[in-house]
This record gives structure tokens, sequence and C-alpha cells, in this order.
């Protein structure tokens, strides 16, 4: 048993950590913390479900419809219209302004699309492997592969491509990246581009074990926050350890404990962590003022 | 404008301040590497050393802002070395920064009664604007000594970088502290405000005020100063007046060896 | 400039004060004195986050949980046969206490940690509503919450005029508070913590207050709240209504005497007006909401402030005027 929760604690982590990825990216490459981070990979499941109905029999065309889609509205138009405009005008503003955005989302999806919990087609094989005596689901390992693979893609982009090293000058020093020449505009937009293509793979990656509601992004924007809080906020790395602890630890837990509290467990773990290490795993303790 | 201070005579009665074996390590780097130093009543002590031999870090560690990884400080023979800026603020040390900290929103009178409110009493008392008017009397003062009336009610964020510097000593000593350490007042500062400066630390010492001063200005030092130690790699390399200090090779080799 | 604004908003004061004084007596009963009296009690829980957040700097998603305090806090005691006004006591004494509680941990973390801890305890807290069933009624809640009986007043005039005359003292208290050292003070942790700290002033104190302060604001909003609507649930108390309560703070004006009590208004009366949208209200309130923050996002309140120049950027400052050398 014990093998099988955590091959899916993992890959639920794993989910996890690609949205707790796109936080922390846009945290350390616009100062924005996104609360609407959830709810965009709810905009991304309802975004290909309906291109999914208007073209019937292409499903790989609306998934892939519904990734450009994320890119332009949740990538590039959020970041004109709403970051943009409010980006050094204070924390608060903008964070207030992503949380209605969320709710926008939320209430569009509710009256626009369905109130009702709808199926999402699964994109990734099922099945069970046996190895060693233990039941693993496929569709687990593939996730955990997918998630694997788009992180490795991640750290090459910002490790090896122009555009990858001036996200990271940018993370570190935006007076100074701007001082040598580095568009920093040019970099956030990158940002929340990659951002909504994350939160579109992740959308992916859960829709099809869950229903996809309207609401379906409250929860999983909220355990992605923790996750990379876990990590430490400015820890890329910091968000897929955190992505998974959450993951394996809420699996665990709900395994172990009947419905009721369990969600407090994995509230308990993080408040105990942050206590005890403030700037999280793998964070580097922030600069004060 | 007669600041809290014996007027014994320096050299006399047991340290204001105090510290042993002082030790800072950030990561690999040693800013401090075991500094012993006291500072008796009423005297001028002056920290000189070359750029990044640890002046700095010293007052941090003596002030507060940082804990020392080794070492112990005392102030008038209590051990303080673990406690808050604010605890040693209300035992009377009051310090100014290189780049003057002050509250920008603020105005200069405004930035003055903060920085002299929390000594009079506990923290309700400042529900109840305990000793104000004694506060706004002795602000009003400061502002005179230190030539700052005309900008009174000018955000302090406003001021120049010579004024702030003036504030940035007046919030100091509106504690009316019983050791005021100085971290290069004189620096970036024109010749003129420069010399106003050095009117007013001299007017405190003669009054009586403990002082521990950091300058990279020789001639001030060596004018204001009763004592010099000499700071290198974080290490203590010459104690005395500064006289003798002046011709220290061992100081000399540290400034050239740069 | 000066004279003319502060005419106007003390003109302006004068009449919004006696419209709500007179207004409801001649009203009653209505919807709209519920509306009113419901916008008064968000008005205190407002006036408290932005103590702790505005003020304070003190980042408090949670807050709603404090008002839950003070709503239980009524609806169990009444259920066991108390009055309002001890049971009111009691609530706000909880929620202070809870406050104090949860700010000492939060002074060892900062911003976004801080964020989560105060968010962490309103989670916490809307899983104990929901699930402790035999203390708080569960999902359900509990009914029947008692309200405070002014003698010869029908209750809800009564209700809005005890409201009424809680938020004036609130408002009153504030203002005091701003002017005292403790809010000079609490301004000048804002503005630079460790300078704050080297003059002397108790960092740990001051913000373990301004959350205290809050809290307690809020607790008291929460009693009133429940004897408002006479029961208790959870609902009112979660995070969304933090959330809420923060977008009120943001929108009304961080910061700003005045904020609270306008982002309260919009936030409250709003809703009401667009009520006959049906189901394009809560997206017309959204965008509409979203186009205020973008037009300004210092809020309401720093649309009617004098303008203060700002702060001249680093390097572009004044030159040293000649100071005369004192001969001393």
């Amino acid at each position: 048993m014990l093998p099988q929760l955590l091959v899916s604690g993992i890959a639920l982590g794993g989910v996890y950590a690609l949205v707790a990825l796109g936080f922390v990216l846009l945290w350390q490459t616009a100062r924005t913390v996104n609360f609407a981070q959830g709810d965009f990979l709810t905009a991304s499941a309802v975004g290909i479900l309906v291109l999914s109905a208007h073209l019937p029999g292409l499903r790989m065309v609306a998934v892939l419809g519904g990734f450009l889609l994320a890119a332009v509205v949740l990538g590039a138009v959020f970041h004109r219209a709403v970051v943009a405009p409010l980006l050094g005008r204070g924390f608060l503003p903008l964070v207030m302004a992503t949380l209605i955005v969320a709710g926008l989302i939320r209430i569009l999806a509710a009256d626009f699309w369905s109130p009702e919990p709808q199926p999402f087609p699964a994109v990734l094989p099922g099945g069970v492997l046996h190895v060693a005596g233990a039941v693993l689901p496929v569709r687990d390992l593939w996730t955990i592969g997918v998630t694997a693979g788009a992180v490795g893609l991640l750290s090459g982009l910002l490790r090896w491509t122009a555009l990858g090293r001036a996200m990271r000058a940018v993370a570190q020093n935006r007076e100074l990246a701007r001082v040598l020449g580095i568009d920093a505009a040019r970099v956030t937009l990158a940002a929340f581009v990659v951002n909504a293509l994350l939160a579109a793979l992740a959308a992916v990656l859960i829709a099809p074990l869950y229903y996809v509601t309207y609401d379906m992004g409250v929860e999983l924007g909220l355990k992605a926050f923790y996750a990379a809080i876990i990590g430490g906020f400015n820890s890329l790395p910091g968000a897929v350890v955190g992505g998974v602890i959450v993951g394996v630890v809420e699996t665990l837990s709900s395994a172990a404990l009947a419905g009721q509290y369990r969600d407090a467990v994995v509230l308990v773990v993080l408040v105990a962590l942050i206590l005890w290490r403030p700037q999280g795993l793998l964070g580097a303790p922030e600069e004060e003022g | 404008m007669r600041p809290e201070g014996d007027v014994r005579g320096p050299g006399t009665g047991a340290p204001v301040l105090e510290a042993r074996g002082l030790v800072k390590v950030f990561s690999r780097y040693r800013a401090l590497d075991g500094v012993d130093l006291a500072v008796h009543r009423g005297e001028l002590l002056g920290i000189i050393g070359p750029n990044g031999s640890g002046k700095t870090t010293l007052f941090h560690c003596l002030s507060g802002v940082l804990a020392p990884s080794a070492g112990r400080v005392w102030m008038e023979g209590v051990e303080v070395t673990a406690s808050p800026p604010w605890h040693r603020a209300r035992r009377g040390m009051a310090r100014t920064f290189q780049i003057p900290l002050l509250f920008p929103r603020l105005s200069v009178r405004e930035n003055l009664l903060v920085a002299g409110q929390e000594h009079r009493g506990p923290l309700p008392a400042r529900f109840v604007q305990w000793g104000e008017r004694a506060l706004r009397r002795q602000a009003d003062e400061l502002l005179a000594f230190l030539g700052l009336e005309e900008v009174a009610q000018a955000p302090a964020g406003h001021l120049s970088f010579g004024q702030q510097k003036l504030l940035d000593l007046g919030m100091a000593l509106m504690g009316a502290p019983r050791i005021l350490l100085l971290d290069e007042p004189l620096g970036g500062v024109s010749p003129a405000l420069g010399s106003a400066l050095l009117d007013r630390i001299r007017a405190l010492h003669r009054g009586g005020l403990t002082v521990l001063l950091i300058e990279h200005d020789m001639d001030a030092v060596m004018e204001l100063c009763d004592r010099v130690a000499v700071l290198d790699h974080g290490t203590k390399i010459a104690e005395g007046p500064p006289a003798v200090i002046q011709e220290d090779p061992a100081v000399l080799s540290a400034y050239l060896g740069e | 400039m000066r004279a003319r604004g502060s005419a106007f908003r003390t003109g302006g004061l004068l009449l919004v004060g006696a419209g709500l004084a007179l207004g409801p007596a001649l009203w009653h009963p209505s919807y709209p004195l519920y509306v009113l009296t419901l916008t008064l009690v968000m008005g205190v829980a407002a006036c408290g986050l932005n103590l702790t957040l505005g003020y304070g700097g003190q980042i408090s998603l949670g807050h709603a949980a404090f008002m839950g305090i003070g709503a239980y806090a009524v609806a169990i005691l009444g259920k066991r046969g108390g009055e309002f006004w001890p049971a009111w006591g009691a609530g706000i004494a909880l929620a202070t206490a809870a406050g104090i509680a949860l700010g000492v941990p939060c002074l060892r973390v900062r911003t976004h940690y801080l964020a989560l801890l105060t968010l962490a305890f309103n989670v916490i807290a809307t899983l104990v509503m929901v699930n402790d069933e035999p203390l708080t009624g569960g999902p359900l809640g509990i009914s029947n919450v008692p309200r405070p009986r002014v003698p010869g007043a029908p209750p809800d005039l009564a209700l809005y005029y005890v409201t009424l005359a809680v938020a004036a003292a609130v408002a009153a208290g504030e203002r005091a508070l701003r002017a005292s050292q403790f809010g000079r003070g609490l301004v000048a942790l804002r503005e630079n913590e460790l300078r704050a700290s080297t003059v002397g002033l108790s960092v740990v104190a001051y913000k373990v207050l301004a959350f205290a302060l809050g809290a307690a604001l809020a607790g008291a909003a929460g009693g009133l709240l429940a004897a408002l609507t006479g029961y208790v649930d959870p609902t009112p108390y979660t995070v969304t209504q933090s959330f809420w309560l923060l977008l009120m703070v943001v929108i009304g004006g961080l910061g700003h005497s005045e904020g609270p009590w306008l982002g309260a208004a919009v936030l409250t009366a709003l809703p009401e007006v667009l009520r006959g949208a049906r189901n394009l209200y809560l997206v017309v309130f959204s965008l509409l909401s979203l186009a205020l923050l973008l037009m300004a996002p210092g809020g309401l309140a720093s649309l009617l402030a004098p303008r203060t120049p700002p702060l001249p950027r680093r390097g572009a400052r004044l030159p040293d005027p000649e100071v005369p050398s004192r001969a001393s």
C-alpha cells in the first residue's frame, strides 16, 4: 500500500510543484504574488473543455489551443491589463487585483460555463504496473515523468538561454538589470507567459483525476501557495520540493485520517516548519527592509 | 544644551561600555576576529582603520543590531550581549549611522519626538501622551542646537544629506544617552556642515558625554579624541593616545598596505 | 488649499453624521436600515484591520477569524442564557487574547510567511467552527443570538444606534491613537524598523499591540454582526471573508483614517445596488472593484487626502545649505 501511496503522493506533488513554480517565478521576476494561480488552472481546464466541445474528435488540437489561449489571456493580457499598471504601486493593491481576477474566473466559470462538475478526458495512458509486489498506477508514473520533464525544460530555459539569464538577473536585482540594458518589461511578460503555460500543464495533468468544477482552483491554489512557502519563496528548486512534500503529506494523511481534520495536518506541518525555519527549506533569508 | 554625563573627567570609574573577544562571522568571512574594547566615562574614543576593517560591524555588535558569533558586551557592568537594540537604547546607548537612518515621511520634529518618547516610561504611557510637553521642549532645544529650526516641519526625507546627518545626531541625543556611538558623522558632508558637526561633537564631549567615534577624517580624529583604537581585518592592532597612534608603524603599514 | 479642503471635509463629516443619526429614526423598519447597520459593523472590523495592517504594517490575511471569535462568543454564551453585553465583552476579550497569541509567533517571520500564518489561523478556526458540533453547532451554527436591549426602542433600531455609538467611538479612538505617541511610534516603526529599535522603541510590544487592537475591534464587530443577523454559522468568518475585509481596506485607502469606512460603505452598499442585475452583478462588481484598484491603487481616501509632494529619489537631493558654525 505504501509504495502506491507514495507514488500517488509524488504525482500529486508534482502538479502542486508546477503551480508553485509559477508562483515563485512570478515573485522572483515581478514581485507579484498571484492569488489567481489556482484559478488559472481552472480557466485552462475549462478552456480546453470548451474548445473540445466545439472541435469534436480533435482533442489534441483543443489541448494545444487551450495552451495557446492560456499563454495569451492568462499570461500576456493579465500582465498588461492588471499587473503592469499596479507594479510598484504597493504590494497590496496588486495582491487584491489578483484576488479579484481569481473571483472573476470563478464567477464566469460558474455562470457562463457550468455550475456542475464536469469530467475531463484523460490525456495520459491509464492502467497499472506491477513492480516488486506493489501496484502502481501508470498515470501517476506518467505524471511524475511529465512534471520532471517540464521542470527540466524550465531549468534549461533559465540556465542556458539568453532570456533565462535575463530572468535570473532581473530576479536578483531589478535595478541593476535595467542599468545593464536588460528589458525588465519583456522579462516580466515572459515570466507571465511561462506561468500561464505551467498552470495549463498542471490542469491537463490533474483535471482527469477530479471533476472540473468552477472552484477547483481555490484549494489547489492554496496548496501550491503552501508548497512555495515550504520550499522557500525565493527558491525555484524549493518550489518543487515543497510541492512534493505537500502532495505526499496530503495523500498519506487522507489515507490515515478520516475526513475532518486532515486538511489541518498539512497546515500544522507548514506552520511548524515556518516557525522553525522562517525562510523555508531551501530559501535564502530575505534581506531586511 | 547639557547632555547627560559625569563631569569627573575621562578614564574614571567602571567602563561605560565594554566588549571582550567579539567575533562576527558572515558565512566564511570573519568581519570581527576577537576585539576587546573598553570606553570610560567622559572619554572620546576614536575607532579608525582601513575600509573593511570591521568598524561598522563592531558598532552593529555593540549596539545590538547584529548578534556576535562570539564574545560579550557590557554596559556599566551589566551584560547586554543578547539584548535587542531598544533595550540597550533604554539603558543609555545611542548611535548614528553611516547613511542616516530616519523616518522619511515624518517631519523633522516628529523624528526627534519619536526618538525621545520611549525613554520616558513604559509602553502604556504612550497612550496618554506621557511627558509630551517636556519632550517637545527638548526637541525644540535640539532643533536650535543643530540649526534645524527652519526645516522642523518638513518631512525628513526632503532634507539634504548633511541636514539628515544632523537630524540623525539629534535623534541619538533625544534619549539623553550615557554613551553615543557615531558612525562616520563627517562622511559625505560638505566642509561647512562638517565643521558645524565637529563643533557640536566637541561641545557634547566638553559637556561630559562619553563618545565612541568612527571616522576617516584623520585631522578630526586626532584633534577630538582622547584615545584612538585601530582596527585592521577585524582585529585591534593598536590603541593609545592620538599622538602615539600617528607614529605607530603597524598602523601606517595597515593603511599603506591597502 | 489646505484650509478649503479641511472645511470641505468637516462639512462632509457633519452631513454624514447628521444623516446617520437622524435618518434611521425616520426610515425604520426597513431593509436599508439593515444594510446601514451592516456597513457600520464591517466598518469597525475594517478599522481593526487597517490598524494592524495599515498602521502596524502586519499582514493579516485571517482577520475574519477574530470576527468569528467575537460572534461565536456571543452566540455560545447566549445559548447558555447570557445577555448580550457581557457576552460581547467576553468575545472582545477572547479575540484580543487570540490576537496576542497569534502576534507573538508572527514576529519571527516576515511578509509572506506572516501572511501564511494568519491564513493558517483562519483556516484552522473555520475547521473548528465547522467540525466542533457540540460547541459551535457545526455548519448549521447557532441561532437565537441575544441582542442588546434598549428599553422602549424597537430591537433593530436599538441595535442600529448601539452600532452607531460603537462606530463613532472607534472612529474617535482611532483619531486619538493616531495623534498619540503610540500612533507616532507605530508609523515610525513602519518607516524604519531598525532605527525605531535603536532609539528605544520596543518592536515586539508595538507589533503585538497593533495585532491585539486590530483583533479586538474585529471581535467587537463580530459580536455585533451576530446580533444583527440573529444567528452564527461559519460562512461570514472564512478566508474568503478575510479577503473581503482586506479588499475593503485597500479600496478604501490603507493607512488612512477614512479608508476602512469608505471601503466598508462601497463594498457593502455596492452589492445591494447591483442586486437587480442578478447573475451579472458579481461580474460587474468584480470589474468595478478592479477598475477602482487600477484607478486609485492607494485607495479612495488617497484621492481625498491633501497631496504631499513625493520624497526625492536617491541622488536627487538638495545641496547642503550654509549652516553657521556655532562657537561653543
